[in-house]
């Protein structure tokens, strides 16, 4: 799919973590061995946020909403739909974006949708969006992201690990707006490949084969290590190139980068691929909140947002950002963003 | 070469017999953080830069291929 989505923009974005911080050294059984220390290092690991056992992804979104709607970010009767991308739901059923609808109190003209795109889930959450927002009312569409993957792996917040963790628990919200501004444009590039889909593969839980959980996909791993690695780092920067060409866009005059990454050195091979500096293409994401899958887009968009305006000699009214998108399908794809210099923004913590 | 890229490996895993091994993936010796790990340590001893598209099982099965690789990264 390539097209420019006109007359829509994001009005808002905000990231949600929960409480606990945990340490790559802390959480390692042999956090300071030498192994531990290179992995830590080459890998670009640090730290990552992880929610208590009980805290589900509803949870954190919801808490997110009530301090958008006591902030007055939006208003109840602005919103149109909710979109929520996870892949760690509450339940099969309902959906994550029934149980905001439901405890919001929002009505039922609200429409609702759950997907399942994991780290590509924020790249497709805009394509839906913004063909929502044409049916809507006038009214904005909320795209939330968010995931409790650390509750796959073990029921201790403060457990230890003999293999490095690095999923990160975290939400988002971005709220998408209809304006009567054309030059309000969102171009956008998704591709999915079908073919490809073992290169992301998380099949525990699933009912194919429920009464025998696979826990791990190492064996995969150990079939052709780097094999996703390669895909992302071949396949995905012409994509982008793609999206520039498409756009009719310079990529010199983006003035941040947002990017999926598995880690640190994922981020720099292909910031390097791109020749991007590390400055507007942030490397440090995993480092600092974990592999929030989807949701750690809306966090790259944060931080250059931030990392901009940190800048004094800046004072341009828009940003333009470009997002990057690779996840399970598995789908691929960029998009750009125009995002005003007073654009509500940050992170919200909680107690999750 | 050949020393020094087992000195890496005998970093990033003591515990392995490299030596001993003819394939390190099968012999389950280097999983996909070791390989990651084994790249950065690769380039900066050498200098070089690896292609993201040579990170296949072939090109760090051995310690020979491990250093074929360097050498062609290093062109």
């Amino acid at each position: 799919m390539k097209t420019i989505f006109k007359g829509k923009r994001i009005s808002a974005i905000y990231g949600i973590l929960p409480e606990t911080i945990r340490s790559f050294d802390d959480e390692m059984l042999d956090g300071r061995s030498q192994r531990n220390q290179k992995i830590k290092v080459n890998m670009g690991y640090g730290q990552r946020y992880r929610a208590k056992y009980d805290t589900t992804v509803s949870q954190l979104c919801i808490r997110g909403l009530e301090q958008l709607l006591n902030d007055n970010v939006v208003a109840k009767e602005e919103i149109g739909a909710i979109i929520v991308s996870t892949f760690t739901p509450d339940y099969f059923v309902p959906q994550v974006s029934n149980l905001i609808q439901g405890k919001m109190g929002l009505g039922k003209d609200v429409l609702t949708l759950d997907y399942w795109d994991g780290c590509s889930g924020f790249l497709t959450g805009i394509m839906h969006a913004c063909m929502y927002l044409d049916h809507v009312d006038n009214r904005k569409v909320l795209l939330f992201t968010g995931d409790t993957m650390n509750r796959l792996q073990s029921s201790g917040e403060f457990d230890v690990y003999d293999e490095p963790k690095y999923g990160g628990d975290g939400a988002s919200i971005t709220i998408f707006e209809k304006t009567e501004n054309e030059s309000d444009q969102i171009p956008f590039v998704l591709y999915t490949e079908g073919k490809q889909r073992e290169l992301i593969a998380h099949k525990m839980g699933g009912f194919y084969d429920i009464f025998h959980l696979n826990k791990s996909g190492r064996d995969r791993i150990l079939e052709d290590p780097g094999s996703s690695f390669r895909f992302f780092q071949g396949v995905i920067p012409a994509v982008v190139s793609e999206l520039m060409e498409y756009a009719k866009i310079d990529i010199g005059t983006v003035d941040g980068f947002s990017f999926i990454q598995a880690n640190g050195l994922s981020g720099r091979k292909f910031a390097d691929g791109l020749q991007l500096s590390y400055d507007k293409a942030p490397t440090y994401l995993v480092s600092k909140y974990g592999d929030l899958s989807a949701t750690l887009n809306a966090f790259g968009i944060i931080e250059s947002i931030s990392n901009i305006q940190n800048e004094n000699a800046n004072k341009k009214e828009e940003y333009r950002i470009v997002m990057v998108g690779y996840g399970s399908g598995v789908k691929y794809g960029a998009s750009l963003v125009n995002l005003r210099r007073d654009l509500p923004y940050g992170i919200i913590h909680t107690d999750l | 070469m050949k020393e020094i890229v087992l000195g890496i490996l005998k970093g990033i895993k003591p515990e392995c017999d490299f030596c001993g091994s003819d394939d390190f993936i099968k012999d389950e010796f280097l999983d996909s953080f070791d390989i990651m790990t084994l790249i950065t340590d690769i380039e900066t001893e050498f200098e070089c830069v690896i292609d993201p598209m040579d990170v296949t099982a072939d090109n760090f099965h051995s310690i020979d291929s491990i250093c074929k690789l360097i050498d062609k990264s290093k062109q």
